[in-house]
């Protein structure tokens, strides 16, 4: 039987396949006419609005919760608080070894506030406001702590403790260590010592905020959890156990989710609060988060200071390694941490070839918000880093930063590359992608312009900048065990259905919950090239639905892996699929099954269209006519194809701390001019290029999308987006009034290109590509180096005018303390 | 957040002295302030609605002498709250006779927690300096 | 305590069709569009009249419908994205590819809408300020302001792909 197909012909009536077109998307029909169905949308019937109680306090013993008041009132329901909740439930699964794998944290806080917004209490109501006003009459009186919001502090045994049970902030700590950098650094020609480099606090904040519409049913005890969460499969291995409920017992729906990028995997805690409040209540449950709770309490990208960094530069440009000592800031309690502790290893050396590496990574926990996955998740920290180095090697040591990146990049004759500690990078083209950019940019007219108008000393500085990055896809999730050797987790994998159903209608279902990646549209393109049909053909019932989807404990939408893992299990199922339809139509039209071609709809005998039969009579053969098939066809198929995409993994090594800890490597490298207006220190972008390489596109216009938002999140970071805490742990940036992310006036017009290095690891040359490599805040940083020269350093991946106004002081002061010193020999 | 600064009053120590440290015309100097409440000897509780970039939304702050040490020092404590905001604040004064007049230097400690914190940032500061202004400057009448 | 919350009677049109009703005075206008009638295309971003998610036409103006009260829409016409306008428009983000998760859609296409109006022939620069109001954390604007050129250069047609 064949299910290739290549073997059975091509479709008869078009051309050219669908993979690869820029297909307008099927999701756009309801998403223009407003008809998608976010979870606010949801309503369930008797449901009443729940509003959380927070902690104003950074840090804070809570001494009373005082719900009283708050019941009184009429059109009150119900309220739960932390107390209670103890006794419901067991404390979450903690991903982290000891230290940090005895952190108690339940879904409400108990007897301590850790960060403001952490939730002491959760009251029910018949309306939204008054769910509010019940809110604002609980009583909590807390006693105020002192509050530690710097990780490199929170390390220091002496400061402020955030969970007694550990007794102090470490939550993980682990050195990786690969070649000898002691060595290098002893005999390298140059040592560039930068003493500190800081990857601020940010968030990609999607338009949509947390929601929830859950369902805790007194008769049947199942859990009906209609959300916007991206993991629900993540939500429930933490949730099964901590509600003493079990996994088959908890039901996932969503459809359209207003946005993700990683942030909507952190809702399980408030999901756990919400099911239980619904259980007390014996009625439905419906949250939708402000925006000011979704600042405080969400979930926020990974900041990292990175101390003592110390590369080894040889004199023709080599750079031979680096060590550094990093600190991580997971907020105040761990959700998704302490992955990120090992994540960033996927991209050890970044885009470079580096063979001596020494990072010494602290995880703390400080009194913020708590860090989740952020579109790059701890890779773009790590990158940034690197990018910083070989920016500054470059300027410190006067090569030329083009030249000196192409030298140290990973060769096109290198691949598959394997680092030093064993990922394997599949594909690309590093040195041609690099002069691609710099071609679309215009670079020899932009030094020649920079050159007249920084020499016009008339108030502006002009800086060319280059951001060299990796979008790592499809973790081995073995690299787990890294950071928690107990942990029995390895591997990757998606799940699809593809069906014929009763009438013959053809349809996919997925386990990934996509935010606006167009899961259904890529999907419809690859499945219709198979089955010989044309993709509006194909429905694709994306988000994740327990009964309808199917699922793996790794699905979901994060970590730029759908290309790989959700397109490959849709590949799977639909080559299944139709190994059975032409098994099925060979029977009915009495021929070879090598002599069905499937087109537009119709399995017929290749050069007889005459002799054909139609997807419903292919699906009447198997639902309702089943007793006129041969018993050994009838007892094979089901036209109900599931597939489980695996890719080729082994568990890495946690004595070594090495493996291959993701399947592709797609690649951004961006270009920049910027002018910078000396009196204010704003940063104008004059031009932008972003190209990339995800290896083979599935829809090139999808594709691009990705690269704007991507281009656009990195730009709002770099200039205009920041997340910061006072000494007392307040977020200065609780609203859109203070924290301003990227508008239509801030991102300027995109210039984009490509490279394509088909992926020799994915079933279809395709690499997952949706974060990004965050290249815009290497690109920034670079050109803001560049037009302010050697004597400041940039050294924050954030650089509002304020900033750069003190660099420029810095410059006009005479330099002097710049934070990079370099030894020669 | 720690301010400090210094006003010259042309009033004897002593005058300054008893208006600051009597509750009620302490209470009644501060702007914005709807209603005050004496309580004890050295207590009294002030409502007032500080205007914030976004409106202005009422206070209600319990203040209380802490430290006195007749007629140079007074230390004044503060501390109010609601579901989800807290204020705590710590003023003190020094008296010092200059002339026929007085020398006033002032430290303030101020602690604001809640989303308040994040939309008064950008004025805060002038409303708190505003407000050691106008209890000061009442003295002169 | 219980408080008996002050309302109000309201005359309105939506979407070209003549309404009446009673609202709680502090109900906001998104919530009264959403909530009371029904309509779910109208979405919800901040709570701070900064995103624009929530733009609706009240009397044919640009509204940011989380920063008016149901109240005030008493004599008033209101138009949301079910009134179904700018199809035109619509086609033109469906073949730039100017749609990705879908929530600030709404907005943007009224905000898109309300420009053309008043400039059938913007520059990019005046389709950017237009849209300064809808944040858009997907598509880093670029091919929404793709879309608006492609209707304001004629070159949209119809029966697209959708």
């Amino acid at each position: 039987m064949s299910s290739s197909s290549t073997e059975t012909g091509a479709p008869k009536t078009t051309t050219k396949p669908w993979t690869g077109q820029d297909l307008p998307r099927k999701e756009d029909k309801r998403l223009l006419a407003g008809q998608g169905q976010f979870v606010d949308d949801v309503w369930m019937h008797r449901q009443g609005y729940a509003h959380f109680v927070r902690s104003p306090y950074g840090h804070a013993r809570v001494v009373s919760v005082d719900v009283g008041p708050a019941l009184e009132m009429a059109g009150v329901y119900t309220a739960l608080t932390g107390s209670e909740v103890k006794e419901m439930c067991d404390p979450f699964f903690q991903i982290a070894p000891e230290p940090g794998g005895k952190i108690e944290e339940f879904p409400l806080a108990v007897d301590k506030v850790r960060y403001q917004g952490d939730p002491v209490a959760l009251v029910l109501a018949e309306t939204r406001e008054l769910a509010r006003d019940a809110a604002e009459r609980v009583r909590v009186e807390y006693e105020p702590l002192d509050v530690v919001v710097d990780a490199v502090a929170a390390a220091d045994p002496t400061s402020p403790v955030l969970h007694e049970e550990i007794g102090h902030n470490v939550a993980w700590k682990g050195e990786y260590s690969y070649g000898d950098i002691d060595w290098a650094l002893e005999n390298a020609d140059h040592v560039v010592k930068i003493d500190r480099l800081h990857f601020h606090r940010f968030s990609s904040t999607p338009l949509e905020t947390f929601g929830a519409v859950i369902n805790w049913d007194p008769g049947t005890d199942m859990i009906e959890i209609r959300s916007n969460n991206q993991m629900p499969i993540f939500g429930t291995m933490m949730l099964s156990p901590t509600l003493r409920a079990g996994a088959d017992q908890m039901s996932w729906y969503s459809q359209d989710i207003g946005g993700g990028f990683g942030i909507k995997i952190a809702s399980y805690p408030q999901i756990g609060a919400l099911a239980l409040l619904s259980r007390k209540a014996g009625r439905p449950v419906k949250w939708s988060e402000t925006r000011s709770e979704h600042m405080l309490s969400s979930g926020h990208g990974s900041e990292r200071t990175f101390l003592d960094l110390e590369a080894a530069v040889q004199a023709d440009g080599t750079i031979l390694g680096f060590r550094v000592r990093a600190f991580d800031d997971a907020g105040a309690y761990l959700h998704y941490e302490p992955l990120g502790a090992v994540i960033w290893a996927q991209v050890l050396t970044s885009c470079y070839r580096f063979k001596h590496i020494n990072v010494d990574y602290t995880e703390t926990l400080t009194n913020k918000c708590p860090t989740c996955p952020n579109r790059g998740y701890s890779r773009l920290q790590h990158m940034w880093m690197i990018e910083r180095l070989v920016d500054t090697v470059a300027k410190q040591l006067d090569f030329d930063p083009v030249e000196l990146r192409k030298i140290n990049y990973v060769q096109p004759e290198d691949y598959p590359y394997e680092t030093p500690n064993k990922c394997v990078y599949d594909s690309g083209d590093l040195p041609q992608e690099l002069d691609l950019a710099l071609e679309k940019l215009g670079y020899a007219e932009w030094r020649q312009k920079q050159a007249e108008v920084n020499a016009a000393d008339n108030g502006k500085r002009i800086g060319i900048g280059i951001g060299s990055t990796l979008d790592s896809g499809t973790n081995n999730f073995g690299q787990a065990q890294i950071v928690n050797p107990d942990l029995p987790f390895s591997g990757n994998g998606e799940a699809a259905i593809a069906k014929l159903d009763v009438y013959g209608e053809l349809a996919v279902y997925l386990g990934t919950t996509p935010q606006g990646q167009s899961h259904e549209t890529t999907t419809a393109q690859v499945v219709a090239d198979i089955l010989g049909c044309d993709p509006g053909a194909v429905r694709v019932y994306a988000g994740f639905n327990k009964e309808q989807s199917t699922y793996v404990g790794f699905s979901g939408t994060y970590a730029s892996q759908f290309a790989v893992t959700g397109i490959g299990a849709a590949i799977g199922a639909a080559e299944k699929l139709r190994g059975e339809i032409v098994a099925l139509s060979a029977f009915a039209l009495q021929c070879e099954e090598s002599d069905i071609v499937l087109a537009d709809g119709v399995a017929s005998y290749r050069g007889d269209e005459e002799r054909a039969i139609p997807m419903i009579g292919v699906a009447n053969l198997c639902y309702s006519n089943v007793a006129v098939l041969p018993d050994e066809l009838a007892d094979r198929v089901s036209l109900n194809c599931r597939y489980v995409y695996r890719p080729p993994f082994d568990p890495p090594d946690p004595e070594t701390k090495t493996g291959n800890l993701t399947l592709t490597y797609a690649n951004q490298i961006h270009a920049a001019v910027i002018e910078i207006d000396e009196g204010t220190g704003k940063v104008e972008i004059l031009d932008y290029v972003a190209m990339d390489d995800c290896g083979s596109r599935i829809n090139p216009a999808v594709v691009e999308g990705q690269v704007h938002g991507a281009t656009a999140h990195g730009i709002g970071a770099a200039l205009h987006e920041s997340l910061d805490y006072d000494e007392d742990g307040n977020l200065l940036q609780a609203t859109f009034w203070d924290y301003h992310p990227a508008t239509a006036l801030d991102v300027p017009r995109l210039k984009t290109g490509h490279v394509e290095s088909p992926s020799p690891f994915s079933k279809n040359g395709a690499k997952g590509m949706g974060e990004g490599g965050g290249a815009p805040l290497g690109t920034l940083c670079s050109a803001i180096q560049d037009a302010l020269g050697k004597d400041v350093l940039v050294t924050d991946t954030h650089n509002p005018a304020e900033r750069v106004y003190e660099l420029l002081e810095g410059l006009r002061n005479g330099g002097g303390q710049s934070g990079v010193e370099v030894t020669s020999r | 957040m720690k301010l400090e600064g210094s006003e010259h009053l042309d009033l004897p120590r002593a005058e300054v002295w008893a208006k600051l440290s009597d509750p009620q015309s302490l209470g009644e100097a501060l702007p914005a302030v709807e209603s005050v409440e004496v309580g004890g000897d050295d207590e009294f509780e002030a409502t007032f609605r500080p205007t914030t970039g976004l409106g202005s939304t009422p206070m209600k702050v319990a203040f209380a002498v802490a430290e006195r040490e007749e007629p140079s020092r007074l230390v004044v404590s503060g501390h109010g709250g609601a579901a989800e905001y807290a204020v705590r604040l710590r003023a003190a004064f020094e008296l010092a006779e200059a002339g026929g007049g007085t020398d006033v230097g002032w430290t303030l400690e101020l602690h604001l927690h809640g989303v308040l914190r994040s939309l008064t940032q950008r004025v805060i500061e002038q409303l708190a300096r505003q407000q050691v202004a106008a209890v000061l400057a009442v003295e002169r009448v | 305590m219980a408080e008996v919350e002050e309302t109000h009677s309201i005359e309105f049109e939506l979407n070209g069709e003549r309404r009446a009703t009673v609202v709680p005075g502090r109900e906001l206008l998104v919530h009264f569009i959403r909530d009371d009638l029904g309509l779910k295309g109208t979405h919800i971003g901040c709570d701070t009249g900064n995103c624009g998610a929530c733009t609706v036409r009240v009397d044919g103006q640009l509204v940011k419908s989380c920063m008016m009260l149901a109240a005030q829409l008493d004599g008033c016409a209101v138009e949301t994205i079910e009134a179904g306008p700018a199809e035109e428009l619509r086609e033109a983000f469906n073949a730039e590819h100017a749609v990705q998760c879908g929530y600030c859609t709404p907005g943007m296409l009224a905000s898109a809408a309300f420009l053309l109006e008043r400039n059938p022939n913007p520059s990019s620069d005046e389709i950017r300020r237009a849209l300064k109001g809808n944040i858009c954390r997907c598509t880093g604007y670029e091919n929404i302001v793709r879309a608006i050129e492609r209707v304001a250069n004629g070159k949209a047609t119809a029966g697209g792909a959708l």
